[in-house]
């Protein structure tokens, strides 16, 4: 007579039941940290383009400053340099709309030189741009990037009168950070008050 | 008769593989969480607004009317302690978050030993209050014994705070001298968070740059 000897392999019902149970609470734990961890890198990411952005800006900016020997005033965008007052603009969020756009021209040393920053922001379209038109009329765009609403907040120009030298500032602002975040900060001697500066 | 179940891991083979897998997480998180230290430290080097501003002093140093510091820094290069510090200025510590005040006496003391000329001290003078630097470290371009110097931290760089050594530690040698012939090291005041809510703790931020003088 042959006797069947019976499989002992496999799993029992019970157990591959405990199994799944066990598995799905390990995995909705985890789901909470990956979720964490994914918006962190999120925002960080984005830092890193805002960081990114800023610092190419101001390298722009710095290298035309630097090519010219030097700003010597900062007047409105319509003037001449020849003939325009050094201007001041000391404005914050308070004054600004949701849809502005701010010229300023940068008087150079260099005889007929300047440039031009325009800052630009528009709610409606959710635009928020700065331009930057060197000194021989090559115009770049400037966009901040899209993810949290970054906008400018803020744009402060003025000759700092102790020590005369002169003060770009742009402000950026997302209401996820608080009232402000970061900002473009250009300092640079006044040429016409140091000749041998730049 | 009873057969024995051969199945499952013994005791002593259940505790030797929780250490060796504890011993292994805990290698990673004590070699992880210091690179994520040194990450955050290396934020504040050589960002581009002090390097915009260590051009300005460069361009300061080189001029010809600053020849007060270039007096006897050839042995910079050959001999111990191959460093020499030209400007030193403290901040004050109580200040408005968002503008960081510079102490005017001592951006004077350090001015007056850079320049004679009295136009000169007043542009030194506004320059480093407002790019807010609170030292400088003249070396040779190529920062090799310097290196050496930090590494085996010896007492002739006792000048030299650890940040900022941490920061030389970071260069590399710079063995090329065809272009300049010294280098400046630049440690700033920078506010921690200064355009955000979060604005107050200052931080110090480095830059260095080639000097031909």
């Amino acid at each position: 007579m042959i006797v069947k000897k019976l499989n002992n392999k496999g799993l029992t019902a019970i157990e591959v039941l405990v199994s799944f149970a066990l598995i799905s609470v390990i995995i909705i734990s985890m789901f909470n940290v990956i979720n964490n961890y994914k918006d962190k890198e999120d925002l960080e990411s984005y830092k890193t383009d805002v960081t990114t952005y800023k610092n190419t800006l101001t390298k722009t900016i710095y290298d035309d400053i630097i090519a010219n020997d030097g700003v010597t005033k900062t007047c409105n965008a319509s003037d001449d340099c020849s003939t325009c007052v050094s201007q001041t603009i000391d404005s914050s969020a308070s004054d600004l709309t949701a849809n502005f756009e701010y010229k300023l021209k940068l008087c150079y040393k260099r005889v007929n030189k300047s440039a031009t920053i325009v800052v630009h922001n528009n709610d409606d379209k959710s635009e928020y741009y700065v331009d930057f038109i060197d000194s021989t009329n090559n115009k770049e765009r400037f966009k901040l990037p899209s993810l949290y609403n970054v906008k400018f907040n803020e744009i402060a120009t003025y000759q700092e009168p102790k020590t005369s030298f002169i003060r770009i500032h742009i402000g950026l602002w997302t209401a996820d950070f608080g009232t402000k975040y970061d900002a473009l900060n250009i300092i640079t001697p006044n040429t016409a008050v140091y000749p041998k500066a730049l | 008769m009873l057969k024995l179940n051969k199945k499952g891991f013994a005791l002593i083979e259940t505790l030797v593989v929780t250490v060796f897998v504890a011993t292994i997480f805990s290698m990673m998180y004590t070699n992880f969480f210091p690179m994520m230290g040194e990450y955050e430290r290396r934020e504040t080097y050589d960002d581009i607004d002090t390097i915009y501003k260590t051009y300005l002093i460069k361009r300061m140093l080189e001029d010809s009317n600053f020849s007060e510091f270039k007096k006897n820094i050839s042995n910079l290069k050959t001999s111990s302690p191959y460093y020499k510090e030209i400007f030193s200025a403290q901040y004050d510590p109580v200040y408005n978050k968002g503008e960081i005040n510079m102490k005017s006496q001592d951006i004077i003391n350090s001015c007056n030993k850079l320049t004679t000329i009295s136009e000169s001290r007043t542009y030194c003078q506004n320059l480093f209050t407002e790019i807010k630097a609170t030292k400088i470290y003249l070396a040779s371009y190529n920062i090799t014994n310097l290196k050496k110097e930090i590494k085996k931290g010896s007492t002739v760089i006792s000048g030299i705070d650890n940040e900022t050594r941490e920061y030389i530690n970071t260069l590399p040698y710079y063995i090329n001298e065809d272009i300049c012939n010294y280098r400046i090291i630049v440690k700033y005041a920078k506010e921690l968070n200064k355009e955000s809510d979060l604005a107050g703790t200052v931080i110090n931020s480095f830059t260095t740059i080639g000097v031909k003088l």
